[in-house]
Order: structure tokens, then sequence, then C-alpha cells
């Protein structure tokens, strides 16, 4: 079962910490709210760990 | 495992400080962050080849942060850009003087002798001066003496630059209390980012036998007997207790009462952390090929819709970038900091301040972060009259960090200052009760 990263916007405040941490250009901080690229991501979650937030989730592609 | 003395929870600014200030005295700490990097918001981390803050950007010099560098023996990397400060008013930018910067800033602001004196002297005058507990804001105080919108506008910028907050949010009281201060305008940028700061701090505590652990999830604070007995902490998918005489929390006065349990805290005390309200920040981080300001320093906007100012750091510390790269940070603050909160229309204004300022900007927004700090991830925990206390009802409990900041204080130093309260009081028990 293909899984992807997920935002769940009513926790995620935008302040850029999984963006920073991405290696494979696979998030973008937009109008203080993070957005995956799903194209770019390759499932590793480092992102997950560095959400202060747990804002970042996985769900089914 | 060997037993700690004192087991902080989170590792900001204000727990590291404190964590620092304790390991320099030889009492055994233990630095719990549920994070995988330390440092919160005081922090860097690193994006194809720059380093990029976690949420710091100026760094205060020769104040409470770096005394606490110095006073521990942590190499206190932070380079002043040379000039500091400019202010731009109605499209003109100004070089502050060395001294005398206020008067300066309102003259240039009022155009008009007579209402310039006005501002001045009713700022110079005790009698006309909130008292301690007036709830009066900045503008309302304000207004008595003046309504000429570009001295409205500098006061404005002066709180949004600061505190985080606008000028009908923030206590005039506590704008006093900075000017008495002497204002906030020497501080730098730290060229190997904020990280290294971070680290330095890391390698006083590691270097007197305390422990640093990253990925580790403080899940509850004992206390018995009115007295703090230690934390639960999960660590690699395991739940374990790490008794402790002394917990220092950095994770927030209403965090702090969460984790221990609400019955250990009595009416008081929660009052007085449900009146603690955040400041808001939202920031621009533009990536480009060239310099998008031609001065090293900060810019403080004027007149803007949201922009407090505007900084390109990588001019004076070219490390933060990769060689031949930028990056300029634009600074504001929402309408409100608390919700409603439309960050389309907040991010909307601050666009068209960032066209206003930055000559060249990219129109397609592509090199651009628009990152906010706000609900459980603030500017500042606690917007400055609204600090929580560092002592708690429960013995041997304390907060430190943005939401409990040595009176005063602002900002990093606001921290760095109530860490070192929490670290006295702590030695001074710790060497009665002759611990271990």
């Amino acid at each position: 079962m293909a899984e992807a990263v997920s935002v769940d916007a009513k926790k995620c405040v935008g302040c850029g910490q999984c963006f920073l941490v991405c290696d494979f250009n696979a998030l973008e901080v937009r109008y203080g709210l993070s957005k995956v690229k799903r194209e770019n991501c390759v499932t590793c979650g480092v992102c997950l760990e560095f959400c202060p937030l747990n804002a970042l989730g996985w769900e089914r592609a | 495992m060997s037993a700690y003395q004192v087991v902080v929870i989170g590792s900001g600014a204000g727990g590291l400080c404190a964590a620092a200030r304790l390991s320099n005295a030889k009492i055994k700490v233990l630095v719990l962050e549920r994070l995988p990097f330390i440092g919160g918001r005081f922090s860097s981390l690193e994006h194809r080849g720059f380093r990029i803050t976690t949420g710091a950007i100026s760094i205060e010099c020769g104040a409470a942060l770096e005394r606490t560098f110095r006073e521990v023996g942590a190499e206190f990397d932070v380079r002043r850009p040379s000039p500091r400060v400019r202010y731009r008013i109605d499209g003109t930018d100004y070089q502050m003087p060395e001294r005398g910067g206020l008067r300066f800033l309102i003259d240039l602001a009022a155009r008009d002798e007579k209402e310039a004196g006005r501002v001045l002297k009713a700022l110079q005058a005790p009698t006309l001066q909130p008292e301690e507990s007036s709830p009066v804001s900045v503008k309302d105080w304000l207004l008595q003496f003046t309504d000429n919108p570009r001295v409205l506008g500098l006061f404005q910028t002066l709180c949004s630059g600061t505190f985080s907050i606008n000028t009908y949010e923030t206590p005039a009281v506590q704008f006093f209390k900075l000017l008495r201060g002497g204002g906030f305008s020497n501080f730098g940028f730290a060229p190997r980012g904020n990280a290294a700061l971070v680290e330095s701090l890391a390698e006083v505590i590691r270097g007197s036998g305390g422990e640093i652990w990253a990925k580790s999830e403080v899940t509850g604070i004992l206390v018995r007997n009115g007295a703090v007995r230690g934390v639960v902490v999960k660590k690699d998918h395991r739940e374990i207790e790490v008794p402790a005489a002394f917990v220092i929390s950095d994770v927030g006065p209403p965090k702090a009462v969460q984790l221990s349990g609400m019955s250990h805290f009595d009416t008081e005390y929660l009052s007085g952390v449900r009146s603690i309200k955040p400041s808001y920040t939202l920031l621009l981080e533009v990536f480009s090929d060239r310099p998008l300001l031609d001065f090293p320093g900060v810019v403080m906007t004027v007149g803007t819709r949201r922009t407090a100012f505007i900084v390109s750091q990588t001019i004076s510390c070219p490390e933060l970038a990769p060689e031949g790269k930028h990056l300029t940070t634009v600074l504001g603050t929402p309408e409100f900091s608390g919700p409603p909160l439309d960050l389309r229309r907040e991010f909307d204004l601050m666009i068209e301040d960032a066209r206003d300022h930055i000559p060249g900007l990219d129109p397609s927004l592509d090199n651009m972060m628009m990152r906010s700090f706000h609900g459980e991830w603030p500017g500042y925990r606690a917007r400055p009259g609204s600090d929580g206390p560092q002592r708690t009802p429960v013995h041997g409990l304390y907060n430190v960090g943005d939401g409990a900041k040595g009176p005063g204080h602002f900002g990093l130093g606001g921290s760095a200052e109530a860490a070192r309260l929490v670290a006295e009081e702590i030695q001074g028990l710790a060497g009665s009760r002759r611990f271990l």
C-alpha cells in the first residue's frame, strides 16, 4: 500500500521546519501553511519528525 | 542511568541558558527535547546550503543573553552589521545616529517642531506616563498627544519589530520599560546560524557531565505532596521515569500545568497562566542570486501595511548562504495576535509591502517562503506584560522561556534573564540541601 505525507491544516501554522529539512523539494510554505508536492516526495518521513505540532502524517496515496 | 538533580523540559533559549548556568555551577542536568534537534525557535536548520532560523532573527548583544554566554564560557558567535539600523519613512532612508535615536526619529516623523516637542515631552515627563497597573495601549496613550499618522506609524514599527505585536495591543507601560532599558539597537546575526549558538550552550552542558536527549518527549511531570519528583519521558517508544529534585519547564506555563495535573496549582496561579497572551509573527523569506537590499543591517519600514523590517542577513554574514546566494527576511505582524487569523489576507498585505520596498522582487513568488508563527507555535508565547511567573506553587517546579520572561526584559534577553533567576534560586537550594 503506497503512502503519502499529508498536512493537517488545522494543526499546521506554517513555521516551515518541514520545508527546511526536506532534501527533495517536496514541500512548500505558502500563506502560512505547508503543502506537500507529491510528485517530489520520496516518503522518507523526515518532515514528520521535525514538525513541532504533529501536523504531518501519513495517508493512503 | 545516573541521577540528575535538575531536569529541563524543552531545549529552547530559556531551557539551554538555565541548563548551561546550572552545569557551569557543577549541578547535574538532563535536558529533554521532543524534536530531533535542539534549540526550538532559537535554532537554525540547513536547507540547500542556507542556514535558516527556526524563529529568532536579530540576536541582542551586550545584554542578558550575551552575559549568559560569557558567564558560562560559551562562544557567542554573533556578528554585528555595520551600520546596523536604518529607518525608511516616506521612501527615504535615514541612518540612526549612535545616540538620541528616538528624538531623531520623532523629529523625522512629525516634520513639525512643535508636534515633535509635544511627543518627546510626553515620553520624558513621568507625570504623563501611565501607571504600572494601567492597561492603556501605546496607541491610545500616543493619541492623547498626536494623531500624526507618521508618528503613529513609527511607534507601530517599533512595537511590531520589537514585540511582534501592534501599538493597539502593546501596553504603554511595557513600551516605557523598553525605552528605559535603552531600546533594542545593539544586535547582530549568527554567521554560522543560530544552531551554532545553541551548540555552544550544549557543549557547556555536556562538558560538565550534563546530558541532552533529543527525540525525548516528556509526557508527565511527577508531583507528590506539593513537590516535584521528576518526569515521565517517552524515548525510543518506551515511557521511563526520570527522578529529579528540580524540574524546569521551557515549554510554556500552560503546558507545565497540563503535564503536572491542574490539581497541584492554586486558582490564583491558574488564572495568571490563563491570562498569558502570545504574539504572532509573519515572515517572508526570499531566496535570491543577488542581495535585495543595499544595506547590511535592518531596514525598519514606517507606514507599511504589515511589515516592521526587512533584512538581508547574508550581506554581513555570507556564510548563511551558498556562495553567490542571498537570503532576505521580511518580518511583519498580523492585524491581531489572536483568532480569527486570515493568513491569505495577511500575507497578501506583506507581499504588497515587500514589492514596495524590495526593488526587482521576483513577482512569481517562487523563491519565497511565507512562514507564520501563531497559536501553539507563536512568535512569543507571552507578549510584554502577560508573562507567567518563573516560580510555581509546586515546590521545585519552575518556568523559563518566552512565556515566563524575566521582569523588564524582552525577546531572547527575557528568556536568558528568567533562566538566570531560576538557575540562581536552584543553585542556592541545591547547595543548602547538599544534594547527593
